[in-house]
């Protein structure tokens, strides 16, 4: 099986090249492994994070497409949805069945219709609008519901430190 | 770490030994049933007695190893006098099977926290769990894989919350299970429950479960509790002469469910098979074109599960030609095979387009280089690219002055 989800990597990551998405560049790390990719991601405009490039790594199991990959921040994230250690959470992370917060339909879940770049792209929607119900990270959710100012401020600083400004 | 090993050679998925073993099993299971009605009998009397006797009390434990040993389960240990010398809140230990704990009760007096793993009612009943109270000075006993393995090939990556250091100071165990060469017995199997795994161990001759404890490693200052896991998992791993594997208990789930979802889609398969084959008796070439098409059906549903976008008559009909998986597989990525995706919309409304400006976000490679190298080069240089010129426009839009 793990020839299989090399080939669909492979083609995944053709596509990702030939055609990117706005704000997104993904790729394996290094090409001996592909199972470790690494992606950036643009702050979407209009959005806290405006401009801001934050790197994160996609590990994928070997029986990929059939159980979804996981993600995780490498940049510094202060968001509702990603835990304080960088892992995202959002619902097409999640295979049906496995539902930690119990609230998500299997519908916006992992399957392997799903893609890297449909990930992607939840990441960047999940970046525009934050989805305060699940609260992987406690204070992010607090403050963006209650003190929206220095939610912004703190995500400015995030943006100019992946910056290096 | 050994990656070859892949997460289904980490459990037994039947309880029946594969290979030579298996020869000798017919001839005693008419005795092995006889050998459990007696030991349930039994055992069902002797827990009631144990039942009644406090947790605290050392006849208990005797009374547990005694009853363990006439329903089959004879625990050996090495280095408990560790244990003794020293208080520990926690014995850190890989699961092999349900019956782990009650191996441990009959050596040790432990608990587990009821909240953190899923205990059978009746096993928290006997082992008397829930008369451990927080103040008390019982070590808890702690399965960090969250899930029982075969015990024999790798260990599941293990929880970081018991290695905090609030928990310290904590000895390891070591289990292994054996059993007679003759009826050799899965202890555990994927899927399995708590009762069966009793029921088993009365129906096995014996199965001695060996608990060596040993001291764990150092802790260096400055690991966080997920490094300091990895590197009990390791440590435990070389002390049992198996592998630290990287999968945990959630993926030993999800590999159950597609392990009996696969098993019953085969078993459905071949009921339908033979109903086909049965309509025709008299057809052999019909019969075998049948079970041909079975096969290559199974197959195109493969590659349908790794490409779900291309239409199954497709894939069905390159199928036909190649017969194999990975030719298909490749044939249509490489585009030799040309098809119209399923699902459409959603290829062409899936990009939701912000508002920013493309030519600047949007960093596309002209050419997808057939040498790893150059693509390698190509993703760095893309890379480069793309956050410089995010750089240079939050720079210009709110008028930096970095150079």
């Amino acid at each position: 099986m793990a020839g299989a989800a090399l080939k669909r990597l492979m083609a995944e990551y053709r596509q990702l090249t030939l055609n990117p998405p706005e704000g997104i560049i993904a790729g394996p790390v290094n090409e001996e492994n592909f199972f470790e990719w690494e992606a950036l991601i643009m702050g979407p405009e209009g959005t806290p994070f405006e401009d801001g490039v934050f790197t994160a790594k996609i590990v994928f199991p070997s029986d990929y497409p059939l159980s979804p990959p996981k993600m995780k921040f490498v940049s510094d994230m202060f968001h509702p949805n990603v835990y304080p250690d960088g892992r995202v959470c959002i619902s097409i992370l999640h295979a049906p069945g496995d539902d930690p917060m119990g609230y998500e339909t299997s519908a916006e879940r992992w399957s392997p219709v799903q893609s890297v770049e449909k990930i992607l792209l939840s990441v960047v929607s999940m970046l525009a609008e934050p989805n305060d119900e699940s609260g992987a990270n406690v204070d992010a959710s607090k403050l963006w519901r209650d003190n929206r100012e220095e939610f912004n401020k703190i995500a400015k600083t995030l943006v100019r430190k992946s910056l290096n400004l | 770490m050994a990656p070859n090993i892949r997460i289904e050679d980490l459990f037994h998925r039947s309880r029946f030994p594969k290979g030579l073993a298996i020869i000798f099993l017919p001839f005693y299971i008419p005795l092995g049933f006889v050998v459990m009605v007696i030991r349930i009998f039994f055992a069902f009397q002797l827990y009631l007695v144990l039942s009644l006797v406090p947790k605290s009390w050392l006849i208990r434990r005797l009374l547990l190893r005694i009853s363990g040993a006439l329903t089959g389960l004879i625990v050996t240990q090495e280095g408990l006098d560790i244990v003794h010398r020293t208080d520990y809140k926690m014995i850190v230990s890989n699961h092999i099977s349900h019956i782990d704990s009650v191996a441990f009760e009959s050596l040790l007096s432990c608990f587990m926290n009821a909240n953190k793993n899923r205990i059978p009612t009746f096993l928290r009943w006997i082992l008397k769990y829930d008369e451990v109270k927080p103040d008390d000075a019982v070590p808890a006993l702690v399965f960090p894989e969250g899930a029982s393995t075969s015990g024999t090939s790798g260990l599941l990556k293990f929880s970081s919350w018991p290695f905090d250091t609030k928990n310290e100071p904590f000895v390891l165990a070591l289990i292994t299970v054996s059993r007679p060469y003759f009826v050799q017995i899965a202890p555990s199997v994927l899927g399995g429950n708590w009762w069966s795994d009793f029921l088993w161990l009365l129906f096995t001759p014996y199965s001695h479960f060996k608990i060596r404890f040993v001291q764990p490693p150092k802790r260096e200052d400055e690991l966080t509790n997920e490094e300091y896991s990895i590197i009990v998992q390791n440590f435990m791993a070389t002390k049992l002469g198996i592998s630290a594997t990287k999968f945990d208990a959630k993926e030993k789930i999800e590999y159950a469910k597609r392990y009996f979802y696969e098993r019953a889609r085969e078993r459905r398969e071949r009921a339908a098979g033979m109903r086909i084959t049965s309509n025709q008796p008299h057809t052999t070439v019909t019969q075998a074109n049948s079970a041909l098409d079975s096969r290559l059906e199974s197959m195109a549903t493969q590659v349908k599960d790794v490409l779900p976008q291309v239409p199954i008559t497709v894939i069905r009909k390159n199928i036909k030609t190649t017969k194999c998986i990975d030719t298909t597989i490749s044939n249509i990525l490489e585009g030799k095979v040309s098809y119209t995706p399923e699902l459409p919309g959603q290829k062409t409304q899936e990009k939701p387009e912000p508002k920013s400006n493309p030519s600047t976000s949007k960093v596309a490679a002209n050419t997808f280089g057939r040498d790893s190298t150059e693509r390698h080069l190509s993703f760095q240089e893309r890379k480069k690219a793309f956050i410089e010129a995010a750089r240079q426009r939050y720079i210009a839009k709110h008028n930096l002055n970095v150079m």
